[in-house]
């Protein structure tokens, strides 16, 4: 379902409420058919143009394009505003004019149709219809040169009555003249009213305008159920209507008028065929009821002041010519080529409409001595005294052929209200006084056909909707951000500086660079690493299994020349130990290198326990004293050493080289029990022990350097004479190496490895454990050192070859 | 050594041992079940133990039994220790942590100390005292190659660098040289300790295939043959 936005609230609505369900403001603005309020192609040149100038030229358009399809009664246009208007107070029923007199101010003057508001006075008349209030009604509805084609006949036949006066003074003369001219269209009746002659009764662009339609009529054949009412209605009311007689454009005017044209065809016309207000102004100034006849004061300006323009006409003339390059009207060049093209013998003035015949009786009142046409009214009397001949003598040429300028013509009707702005001095000198406009005069005053496109401008934008259509500089009942606006074009092309467009250039480039993969050197890929693996472990695990399996001894035994120093140191140091000497040994490795260390100790401690020492195990890590207790049982088995007897097993040390200094300060503090759980200071291994250098020798296995290190730093400053030996791990040999030494170091001697249990079993003379891995470890490090240096000339190669291709490439 | 002889422990003991060598060895095939199976028995047991340990071979001996059997000033002892020892126990906790912050502070400062004193007492001044009595023997090579040795490693260590007015920082080119000879000890050096790390592992890879030809040999091969 769509929704309307409400111009007030702005809150949505659905689209089939007519006022909104927030605020209860109208949704659906009250919107009058364009084709009768709107011209449908507004020419410019009209822009400063009455609505009923406007809307004639609309009326001769169709008249001009003869032959077109466009003339059908839904494109007459006819169809105007005010003409439709009128058309429906044709068909009202009573016409009331009191409410004429009950309510003579217009509040809505300014909406310019000010022939509505003639109407609406008609429908509020209370009175009976009378026939000559109906023709007084149209006298001052329809301007006078409306009524004053049709009245030229009816004048002649009917007298002028002094209710027939009341709107003379409200409204012009010509228009009351044009409103009576259909009315008298039905009074007379075609067989016994003469026919009047082209041209004598009806205006020739009327008549034009009848022509047209007649022949309209003859060519086009339309359907009297696609006519509209109103013109079937006329036809209807007319069955035998004579261009001349009636004229197609008005035909809801001839049956408005038709209650009342008996009335007006017994009045009787006013003198001389004058215009109403003429007449009822000239009985005015003898008897004329100050109630029912405005006074010259109360006259609108606009119809005034024409009169006093006199003082200065050349002033507002000169200034109101018109652009010759302003299209005429069509209805107005009409009759501009048919009073040109009848000569001025044949046109009579009363032929002529009053307005049209003062402003062609201009040359010749400059010409001719003034002498006031008792047709000619006095504002055209005026403007022929002192507007018109200069004109004449300015702008129209000296020939005659351009005696009526239209475009000057209509200028100067346009601009009226210009005439009128300077105050005329000389009727202050006259002694006239500036009249003041009553209310309900100033409410007809025809707004839009004296105002001037630039006072409209000023006051804003013109209502086109809505009840407040035609009025101007009206508040926007719609915010301003809820009516429809065209975008702002705003300039889509960025302005972007040099600097700016190489920042941009670079940046692309590194967005470039980002999305490509950066090339990168084939590295050179084995044919397979595990493939490598698994050949190096074959070689390896091969060559171990031979030589275990094998039991080989093919690699002699290092010799005795080759003993390291420390190892001999080791040995000698052993050797000076008699037996039952309280040897400290500690067991520092994890189990994982137990099967090396084991190997590196076995000859040591074999060879400790063949000089009948006592020893007391120990160890900085817990699972130490287990691997002490396997390696006494299982690798030194042979020797039968017993816990508590021989050896005794102390156990775990907590707290690293801080426990490991306890230890040495309060051995027996530290160590109260045994790993198995007895007192050990009371056995046999132990007895006499009280502190670290009591005991003859300090044995530290490990593999770890940083626990060996400790057993120096710790331990060996304070044992003093004790001699501190090691059997550590090959991998360790190397930073227990500053430490070993002669006998100032603080290791006196060291076995590393299975390397150095082999040279210690060379030293002993007894193999051990070392021996069995001697063949297996040279082997294998002879494999290992193979592969090495396999892999280092593949390298080489490689290299090589690469070089070799760069330097070809 | 046959099956004979050995006692069901002993012939478990072998029979795990065996197993798992081989899942050990089974990561030459890469990363498999048996590997980690093997590790994580290894893990487990050697925590285990090294907890066996730690209850039956200290907190017994040294906390409780004086607290049971100890004498009075003995007893006195143990409590003002083991009132530290239990605050330790308050790290457990993030929210009690800071309970056992003195005890903690006593434990550092004291391993500090003990660190600080040993290698000031134990490794600087004896390596000094050796260095120097290098000469005194007749090895007159070995005494300079050490020194060499020593001064270079140390000096390689050494960034500073002379910087002259308006240009840049540069290394004196003797520096260069004795830091490229201090360079080549320290690789030397690396090399020498990777060669004690390769024939450890080589040594304990060797120990194992022992083993394992060892239990074939004694256990498998007469049960098999008969």
């Amino acid at each position: 379902m769509e929704e309307i936005r409400c111009p007030m609230c702005g809150k949505p609505n659905p689209d089939h409420l007519e006022t909104c369900q927030h605020c209860q403001a109208r949704l659906k603005p009250l919107i009058i058919s364009s084709d009768e309020s709107l011209p449908a192609e507004p020419d410019n040149n009209d822009a400063g143009l009455p609505d009923w100038l406007r809307s004639d030229q609309q009326d001769e358009a169709p008249s001009e394009a003869e032959s077109e399809a466009e003339s059908t009664p839904e494109d007459d246009p006819a169809d105007d505003d005010w003409m439709n208007k009128l058309r429906e107070e044709g068909d009202s029923a009573p016409i009331d004019n009191s409410a004429l007199d009950e309510s003579p101010v217009y509040e809505d003057s300014e909406e310019g149709d000010w022939l509505d508001r003639i109407k609406e006075l008609r429908d509020t008349d209370e009175e009976p219809p009378e026939e000559d209030d109906s023709s007084s009604l149209f006298d001052g509805a329809l301007p006078s040169w409306m009524s004053e084609g049709g009245e030229e006949p009816a004048l002649e036949e009917s007298p002028a009555e002094e209710d027939s006066s009341i709107f003379d003074g409200a409204l012009p003369s010509w228009m009351s003249e044009k409103e009576e001219e259909p009315t008298t269209d039905e009074v007379i009746p075609q067989d016994e009213a003469p026919s009047p002659e082209p041209g004598a009764s009806i205006p020739d662009w009327l008549a034009a305008s009848e022509e047209q339609a007649a022949e309209l009529d003859k060519e086009v054949e339309v359907d009297e159920s696609e006519l509209p009412e109103w013109l079937a209605g006329s036809d209807q009311a007319e069955p035998e209507p004579t261009p001349e007689e009636t004229p197609i454009l008005f035909p809801d005017l001839q049956e408005a008028a038709a209650p009342a044209s008996e009335e007006l065809a017994s009045a009787e016309p006013s003198d001389d065929e004058l215009p109403d207000w003429f007449s009822t102004k000239a009985e005015s100034s003898d008897d004329s009821p100050p109630s029912s006849e405005p006074a010259d004061d109360e006259l609108p300006d606009w119809m005034t002041e024409p009169s006093g323009v006199e003082a200065e006409p050349a002033t507002s003339i000169p200034e109101s010519t018109p652009d010759p390059d302003i299209e005429l009207p069509a209805w107005m060049l009409e009759s501009a080529e048919d009073v040109d093209a009848q000569p001025a013998a044949e046109s009579t003035e009363g032929e002529i409409p009053d307005w049209m015949s003062g402003e062609e009786a201009e040359p010749q009142v400059s010409t001719i001595p003034a002498e006031p046409d008792p047709e000619t009214p006095d504002w055209l009397e005026k403007i022929g005294d002192d507007a018109i001949p200069e004109l004449a003598s300015d702008d129209l040429s000296p020939t005659g052929e351009d005696i009526f300028k239209i475009d000057q013509l209509t200028e100067l009707l346009r601009d009226e209200d210009d005439l009128q702005i300077p105050e005329p001095e000389g009727a202050i000198d006259d002694g006239l006084a500036p009249a003041e406009l009553p209310g309900w005069l100033e409410a007809m005053r025809p707004v839009e056909s004296s105002a001037d496109g630039d006072s409209t401008a000023e006051q804003g934008q013109t209502e086109q909707t809505g009840p407040l259509a035609g009025l101007s500089g009206v508040l926007m009942a719609e915010p301003e951000i809820a009516r429809l606006k065209q975008a702002p074009k705003l300039s889509s092309r960025l302005q972007v500086s040099e600097t700016q467009q190489e920042h941009v250039r670079v940046f692309r480039e590194l967005l470039e660079t980002e999305g490509q993969a950066e090339k990168q050197a084939k590295p050179i890929v084995v044919s397979s690493q595990g493939l490598l693996r698994w050949l190096s472990a074959f070689f390896l695990i091969f060559v171990i299994g031979l030589v275990i399996i094998g039991e080989t001894q093919f690699v002699p035994a290092p010799p005795q020349a080759s003993v390291p120093v420390e190892v001999l140191n080791t040995s000698s140091l052993i050797n000076s130990l008699a037996p039952k000497d309280p040897v400290l040994v500690s067991f520092d490795f994890e189990p994982g290198t137990s099967g090396e260390m084991n190997a590196a100790a076995a000859a040591v401690v074999d060879h400790l326990m063949i000089r009948g020492a006592y020893l007391t195990l120990i160890s900085t890590s817990p699972t130490g004293p287990a691997l002490a207790e396997y390696f006494i049982s299982t690798v030194q088995r042979e020797h039968q050493y017993t816990s508590g007897s021989q050896y005794v097993n102390l156990g775990y040390i907590p707290g690293g080289a801080s426990g490991l200094l306890g230890f040495v300060q309060m051995p027996q503090r530290i160590k109260p029990l045994s790993f198995d759980g007895f007192d050990p200071w009371i056995t046999a291994p132990l007895d006499g022990i009280y502190a670290l250098s009591d005991f003859k020798m300090v044995l530290v296995i490990t593999d770890n350097p940083d626990i060996a290190q400790s057993w120096i730093e710790q331990v060996e400053p304070r044992i003093q004479d004790t001699p501190l030996i090691t059997v550590v791990s090959a991998q360790v040999e190397p930073i227990l190496r500053p430490f070993v030494g002669g006998e100032g170091a603080q290791v006196r001697g060291m076995v590393s490895g299975v390397i150095g249990g082999t040279a210690y079993e060379q030293v002993t003379g007894k193999d051990n454990l070392g021996r069995t891995y001697w063949d297996a470890l040279n082997f294998s490090l002879m494999t290992a050192i193979a592969a090495i240096l396999i892999g280092g000339i593949v390298n080489v190669f490689s290299i090589l070859l690469r070089s070799r291709n760069r330097g070809e490439a | 050594m046959t099956a004979a002889n050995m006692n069901l422990a002993d012939l478990i003991g072998l029979l795990i041992g065996f197993s798992f060598t081989i899942f050990i060895l089974s990561y030459i095939l890469g990363d498999n079940f048996l590997f980690r199976f093997a590790t994580h028995i290894f893990i487990g047991a050697a925590a285990g133990y090294a907890s066996v340990v730690t209850i039956y071979n200290v907190i017994l001996p040294q906390l409780i039994f004086p607290l049971m059997n100890g004498g009075q000033g003995e007893m006195i002892l143990t409590i003002s220790l083991l009132i530290p020892s239990l605050l330790l126990l308050a790290k457990i906790s993030p929210r009690l942590s800071k309970i056992g912050n003195p005890a903690m502070a006593i434990l550092v400062g004291i391993g500090a100390a003990v660190a600080i004193g040993g290698g000031i007492f134990g490794t600087i001044f004896p390596q000094v005292s050796a260095a120097v009595n290098v000469f005194e023997t007749n090895n007159f090579l070995e005494g300079a190659i050490l020194l060499i040795g020593t001064f270079t490693t140390l000096l390689y260590f050494q960034f500073n660098s002379k910087q002259s007015k308006n240009q840049r920082p540069a290394i004196v080119q003797a520096t260069k040289l004795i830091r490229w000879i201090g360079k080549a000890f320290i690789a030397i050096t690396f090399g020498a300790l990777f060669a004690g790390v390769y024939v450890a592992a080589l040594t304990a890879l060797i120990e194992r295939f022992s083993f394992l030809w060892t239990f074939i040999k004694e256990l498998v091969l007469p049960a098999a043959l008969g």
